[in-house]
């Protein structure tokens, strides 16, 4: 069965569902309030200055990466999309590394928590897709804010990565 | 679809129905003008098979007298095959000289021998396509195809074929010599064709004899007739191919491309702008989905080769398809190692990651019943069923040679994979994000060269998937073999390659090439000299001297007293760190064990 598109037109609050309708993502904070995708994507969502969304941008995929890894260490089918979703999600995240205005780590951060559940297919590509399509808006946002052309370039080439990885957990990438 | 590529198989065969029909043509229609016709045409064929006996001899030629008796009975049947060839050409200098006058000959049989010169040159242009000449002299290989050619069994078989034409080339002289006498200037004309006729006999006479000394190659004339033009085949549009047969092609066509991409990958230098960790992670992950439709489609042809009661056969294909799941694993193991590591040079997709990508994408639309299957499509699609992926059980030698190219395009991955990663340590081009290095690691920078132990995991990593996607490849050869599928010229090609210590690739520096150098006595300098295609003579001597000299110091070294215990006891501690040695040998010797992970 061929997975859903997302609609671009509905933003990103609406244009994750199930098949059955039903809104998955941060969005949907009673079932998924443990999951660290969510975790992360709200993080993203609070995210207002430069640093701080490129901070969130780096840590969202860098669980973009996570998510796939948990996912094939699981019972799961085969899902090549996920596998080849993995190098954009990276490039993703390394385009961000050479930010000029990526703060240093916060090694006193807390972690992300570990999720409670396997996540199906389904369920691990429709996350990443909402975490993907929203790092892309606030990394294309950022840019348009950003003073420094080393951060606009990063900002703007890593919101290309979250397309990509976008593009391939709904179906619409290569 | 795209076209094949010529092979030079073609071009040999053409020649030989040109000479045939020479031969066939009437005797002189008009005496004296067609005389000279004919034993130009026969002047300039003898001067194309005198090319490729001069590509033959060419590092026997470099040798002092002293050493051509060592020579092995080929290596002196094609030195005395050039010189007969080169007599032939002498005997008919003349003629070649009165050609110029004569281009556009009206003789049948003259246009012949022209057409035949004209396929042996352009055959001759096709093997010389897959080699290199730097500005130093150096011959470099270009292609895959490269180290087969140079081999000993595909130079017997080129010379096999450049006897064999030339006896052709006699023949048709002959005819023409045998005419009846005419004016004296068709005399003179028949007299020196007689002359070369006799040299253009001898070297069927020599191949015989070196046959009997020597037999054996027998894989050399299959791959020699393969060997194609080095040229990049069209890449395909994903909507050029729908019915299996097509699919079947275009994976063909792509693992080609594959090929050719990873060959070039495989040869950059330590300071090239082309190592990415990133198109290693993206060909690591295209990789793991290629395995993945690999072990479908061998499954599916077992299942179908064991609807014939075919038990032995489809045993074979479930052991590809296993050894296609297991390399899955190794491929997804470096994918891991490539996302946690990062290099000076990043947003940089290869030429060899995009065509690994396609890769992914022909053989998962021939594993899969959706034609329009693609990359991006959701887990659990259906996978194409026996029926469909080979109706006939005539179909699945076709299918399979399929799967084997893709397998063996997926070695060739895994190895410039190996390669580019081995060369990135070795030129310190490796990084690594400080954030991602635990708490100990104080570094003020974003990114730093990695702890020993990131890069050791890295070789090691890639040293096992290429290990294992050879093994693959190598299930798929015999699969070919067993199912008669078309690939088997890849198989001999393997073969052939494998069958000399200069057929190792710049990327094949490892521990194989390094075990062949021990078994064949061949030095380190020289043997890295033959990877590069070097065939000079005096270049090789001086390696093999360099690499006696070397051998010398250790032997000397090593029988030094204080230095030898030196050693031992800070290798029986453990800390071999502590011999003292200079930089020089430190980061050597810090490389050589990065390079030559423990099993």
């Amino acid at each position: 069965m061929r997975h859903k598109r997302l609609s671009t037109e509905a933003g990103i609050r609406d244009d994750v569902r199930m098949s059955d309708g039903k809104a998955v993502g941060a969005l949907d904070l009673g079932r998924v309030a443990m999951n660290p995708t969510s975790v992360i994507r709200q993080r993203l969502e609070d995210a207002r200055d430069l640093a701080e969304i490129l901070t969130a941008a780096y840590d969202a995929f860098d669980e973009m990466l996570s998510a796939f890894d948990r996912y094939e260490n699981g019972p799961g089918p085969f899902y090549a999309a996920l596998i080849m979703a993995g190098p954009a999600a990276a490039d993703g995240r390394n385009t961000i590394g050479m930010a000029p205005s990526l703060p240093p780590p916060e090694r006193d951060r807390p972690q992300p928590p570990e999720p409670v559940n396997e996540p199906s297919a389904q369920e691990v590509a429709d996350a990443v897709a909402g975490l993907a399509a929203l790092a892309a808006r606030k990394l294309r946002a950022a840019a348009a804010a950003a003073a420094s052309a080393a951060d606009r370039s990063a900002c703007v080439q890593a919101a290309q990565y979250a397309d990509e990885v976008r593009g391939f957990m709904t179906g619409t990438g290569p | 679809m795209t076209p094949a590529r010529p092979t030079f198989g073609e071009f040999v065969g053409a020649a030989s129905r040109h000479l045939a029909v020479a031969a066939a043509q009437p005797r002189s229609v008009t005496p004296g003008r067609d005389d000279v016709e004919q034993a130009a045409g026969l002047a300039r064929l003898a001067r194309v098979l005198t090319r490729y006996t001069s590509d033959l001899t060419r590092t026997i030629n470099d040798l002092p007298d002293e050493h051509l008796s060592g020579l092995g009975p080929w290596d002196r049947a094609a030195l005395r095959a050039h010189d007969a060839l080169t007599s032939a050409c002498r005997a008919l200098a003349q003629d070649v000289r009165a050609a110029r006058a004569v281009e556009s000959a009206s003789s049948p049989a003259a246009r012949s021998l022209y057409a035949a010169a004209r396929s042996l040159a352009a055959g001759r242009d096709l093997l010389q396509g897959h080699f290199t000449t730097e500005p130093s002299g150096a011959r470099l290989y270009r292609s895959g195809w490269s180290p087969a050619i140079t081999s000993p069994s595909v130079s017997r078989a080129v010379l096999a074929e450049v006897a064999s034409l030339a006896l052709q080339a006699a023949a048709a002289g002959n005819e023409l010599a045998s005419t009846a006498p005419g004016n004296l200037r068709a005399d003179s004309t028949r007299s020196r064709l007689s002359i070369a006729c006799y040299w253009l006999n001898q070297p069927q006479i020599l191949v015989s004899a070196a046959e009997r000394a020597e037999p054996g190659g027998e894989n050399g004339r299959e791959v020699l007739h393969a060997v194609p033009e080095n040229v990049i085949t069209a890449r395909l549009s994903p909507e050029s191919a729908r019915s299996v047969h097509e699919l079947c092609a275009a994976v063909i066509t792509t693992a080609e491309r594959v090929r050719a991409a990873a060959w070039d990958a495989a040869s950059v230098g330590p300071t090239s702008t082309a190592l990415c960790s990133i198109s290693w992670y993206r060909i690591a992950a295209a990789s793991t989905v290629t395995s993945h439709h690999c072990h479908l489609l061998y499954s599916v042809l077992a299942e179908r080769v064991a609807a014939e009661q075919n038990g032995e056969i489809s045993g074979i294909l479930a052991r590809a398809a296993s050894q296609a799941d297991r390399a899955r694993e190794y491929w997804l193991d470096s994918a891991r190692e490539f996302r946690d590591i990062a290099t000076d040079i990043h947003n940089y997709v290869s030429p060899a990651a995009a065509e690994a990508a396609d890769l992914a994408l022909w053989t998962g639309k021939l594993a899969h019943v959706d034609a329009d299957w693609t990359l991006s499509i959701g887990p659990g699609q259906p996978v194409r069923p026996a029926a469909d992926l080979a109706p006939q059980i005539a179909d699945v030698p076709g299918v399979a040679a399929a799967v084997h190219e893709a397998s063996d395009a997926l070695g060739m991955l895994a190895t410039a994979n190996l390669e580019q990663a081995r060369q990135a340590v070795r030129g310190h081009r490796l990084l690594v994000a400080t954030r991602s290095l635990p708490e100990k690691y104080d570094i003020p920078l974003r990114y730093t060269e990695p702890p020993e132990p990131y890069a050791a995991s890295l070789v090691a990593c890639c040293h096992d998937t290429a290990q294992n996607a050879g093994r693959l490849a190598e299930a798929g050869s015999e699969t070919a073999v067993r199912v008669g599928a078309p690939s088997r010229t890849l198989v001999a090609l393997r073969a052939v390659a494998r069958g000399q210590p200069e057929s190792q690739s710049p990327a094949d520096t490892g521990r194989g090439a390094r075990e062949e150098e021990k078994a064949s006595g061949i030095g380190p300098i020289e043997s890295r000299l033959r990877s590069l295609g070097i065939e000079n003579a005096r270049h090789l001597w001086r390696a093999s001297a360099i690499d006696r000299a070397a051998e010398q110091v250790i032997r000397e070294a090593t029988a030094d007293p204080p230095c030898q215990g030196q050693a031992h006891r800070a290798h029986a501690s453990g800390r071999r760190d502590q011999v003292s040695i200079g930089p020089a040998a430190r980061e050597a010797r810090a490389q050589f064990e990065q390079l030559e992970p423990e099993p």
